[in-house]
């Protein structure tokens, strides 16, 4: 049976329960420093009844809110438009002509699997209209509705086609003959990314932020497990190890081994969670781009609303032939990072597949670069510096004179490297079409934008820049911004005038 | 180094931003920044005044947090005073350019083609002194959009009008 869209409608019914889940865990994570107090066993042991029943009493509440939020969330298709009324005391209307409509991404999350519905979000172009989220449809109910939603733009293509390539232009209209009211698909999977690749991906990423995760779960355990210690067995684990010196060496050993390990398991099992079975699919002229274990998303990247492409390659990454490739798009809300689309593990074949398709350009190109000076190491330097001291006076006080100058000095020998592989790698250039800012420092960092999807130049000069003739070089873009620090100035003012008359002369919108 | 000569246009013939000739802001906006440190300092030294008599703060402390703050505040009222002169706005046929910032000089040029949406405002301080707030908005993050404080009426008008004028958008 075919839903019917046009009269008002709620969610899938199962949807009650998608809803107070997710908004379960919001408003867990919004306030989670509310059960801190839950780590002192005093609370705990006084409190306890309290703290049950007052949750207990706050879920019942969040339950009777999300319930009428799924009464009231009710929305349907009228004359060429999608119209929404949600609201728990106060009701908010949107309606959304068709033709704003940018994209529509089907996604699933853990409670939304578990469930067997998938979650609908509608992105529009306009700046203040907000993005619309469905939480709970079920599958067949949002094909349909993302067919209904796109029949008109599908229509819109095929007339726009004239003017884009010939191959698009010849097969959309011999599809668009059959005139049936679905809309033209030509499917072909681009690259699918096999578990050994995504292993590879996983080795070769960046593992300080498993470091940092590891390191803070291992703080947590390590305060709860003393805790727990002292208060049951009345041991105290500074005396009985650091009385003995060897036992304290083995430790401190094979805790760094420890810790070393669980960063390399962490690391790439974030990869694999995030990226499992990454597939990209050419739909007509744009791809679909699906992955994730737990949270599968599904997005589409638009050639108009593609604004970033980012190609990240490191040394490892190079000795197994693969690059990360990210692409940001146009969004209404500011761009967190986790919005960018990512299609790891790539070779260079599909990166020129890729990159054509979006830009109507070869990879690689041309570029003029201007590259930054050597006196941005002062401004590296200054936060490293102070960090080596901070590290050297924690030392001091727990290991003595010796080792407080040997590592901090150690260590700043190596941020010495890092912020000169910074500067080296830090520059910018442009050529008729795009704009290529390099970055990076141990990996290699190089986004591409198009001259014409520029919004707005800023150069901004400090005090000591106003003097030594020197230029931070800011571009803003419909998603983010790109800074380029310490180049020449009247290198900068060329780059900015040239940029401008692009942006001003060229007939090419941002999106 | 930097040299365009593969391409057809000479990258001296284009038109050139800081050749511009800046317009500064209605000279009264200076009065109403004067006016707002003015106003802080006073409620500062009040407090420190309180402090001292009220809590009795021990004195390293107290001396301490009165050369911070002496610090900051001169830091500001320089910034407020010698980058007043350093604020400008400029319009040309396709962009409009504003600048300031006496420690950190910011140029920012935005090209009427990507302005999504404009808005002049006034605040109530802005209302005694006539002064307005024009703000130029574009799909960018919101640091690289315009807002050029302290402008007279006629001024906020004309560059309204300007942008209206060569850009398609929605009023307000």
């Amino acid at each position: 049976m075919k839903t019917d869209f046009s009269i008002p409608r709620r969610q899938n019914f199962r949807g009650i329960l998608v809803v107070f889940l997710m908004d379960l865990v919001k408003s867990i994570k919004r306030n989670i420093y509310v059960f801190l107090p839950l780590l002192s066993s005093k609370i705990r042991e006084n409190y306890l009844e309290v703290v049950i029943i007052g949750l207990i009493l706050l879920v019942i509440l969040q339950l009777l809110y999300s319930y009428k939020s799924y009464l009231n969330f009710k929305f349907h298709v009228q004359d060429q438009r999608f119209f929404l009324r949600h609201g728990v005391f106060n009701f908010t209307d949107t309606d959304i002509p068709f033709d704003r409509i940018q994209n529509i991404n089907i996604n699933q999350n853990l409670i939304q699997q578990a469930l067997n519905v998938v979650g609908f979000e509608i992105e529009t172009a306009g700046q203040n209209t907000a993005e619309i989220k469905i939480k709970a449809l079920s599958r067949e109910d949002a094909l349909a509705l993302k067919e209904i939603l796109l029949k008109n733009r599908a229509e819109d293509n095929v007339e726009n086609s004239v003017s884009n390539s010939l191959e698009d232009r010849t097969e959309g209209q011999i599809e668009n003959a059959s005139s049936e009211p679905v809309i033209p698909h030509r499917k072909r999977v681009l690259f699918n990314l096999s578990l050994g690749e995504l292993l590879k991906v996983g080795v070769s990423s960046n593992y300080i932020k498993g470091l940092g995760l590891v390191l803070f779960f291992v703080s947590t355990i390590f305060q709860y497990l003393q805790e727990f210690f002292d208060n049951f067995y009345e041991i105290n684990f500074e005396n009985t190890y650091l009385t003995q010196a060897y036992e304290t060496f083995a430790f401190v050993v094979g805790f760094i081994i420890f810790l070393l390990a669980a960063t390399f398991i962490v690391t790439i099992g974030r990869t694999v969670f995030k990226y499992y079975d990454l597939k990209v699919t050419k739909v007509d002229k744009d791809y679909e781009v699906e992955y994730g274990l737990l949270k599968r998303i599904n997005q589409v990247i638009k050639k108009s609303k593609a604004q970033v492409f980012e190609v990240e390659e490191n040394p490892i990454k190079n000795l197994f032939k693969i690059k990360n490739v990210f692409i940001s798009q146009a969004s209404s809300q500011e761009l967190q990072d986790k919005k960018k689309i990512g299609v790891v593990g790539i070779s260079d074949e599909n990166i020129n597949i890729l990159f054509k398709s979006l830009f109507d350009l070869s990879y690689p190109q041309q570029f003029i670069n201007i590259q930054s000076s050597m006196r941005m190491m002062f401004r590296l330097m200054i936060k490293y510096f102070v960090l080596c001291i901070l590290i050297g006076l924690g030392l001091f006080t727990m290991l003595g004179l010796t080792y407080s100058l040997i590592l901090p000095i150690l260590l700043l020998g190596v941020f010495t490297f890092i912020s000169f592989k910074t500067i080296q790698k830090s520059h910018i250039g442009v050529n008729d079409d795009l704009i290529e800012v390099h970055s990076g420092s141990i990996h290699t960092n190089k986004k591409y934008i198009a001259t014409h999807k520029v919004q707005s130049i800023a150069i901004k000069r400090n005090w000591f820049q106003q003097r030594n003739n020197h230029a931070d070089l800011i571009i803003y873009t419909a998603s983010g911004l790109e800074r380029i620090g310490y180049l020449k100035y009247d290198e900068v003012v060329k780059v900015v005038n040239y940029l401008n008359f692009k942006v001003e002369s060229s007939a090419l919108g941002w999106i | 180094m930097l040299d365009f000569q593969n391409n057809t246009l000479n990258i001296d013939d284009l038109p050139r931003f800081e050749t511009v000739k800046g317009h500064p802001v209605a000279p009264a906006y200076l009065k109403v920044l004067r006016i707002i440190y003015a106003f802080w300092v006073i409620v500062l030294v009040g407090v420190l005044i309180v402090l001292k008599f009220k809590a009795n703060p021990p004195a390293p402390f107290y001396y301490t947090l009165i050369g911070v703050l002496t610090f900051v505040f001169s830091l500001l009222i320089i910034e407020i005073e010698r980058g007043f002169q350093k604020r400008k706005f400029g319009i040309r046929e396709k962009d409009i350019i504003f600048q300031k910032g006496f420690f950190v000089f910011k140029e920012t040029i935005v090209p009427y083609k990507r302005i999504q949406h404009v808005e002049v405002k006034q605040t109530l301080v802005f209302k005694i002194f006539k002064l307005f707030t024009l703000k130029v908005y574009t799909a960018g993050s919101s640091a690289g959009d315009l807002s050029i404080k302290g402008l007279n009426q006629d001024d906020a008008d004309k560059i309204k009008a300007q942008i209206l004028k060569v850009a398609d958008i929605d009023e307000n």
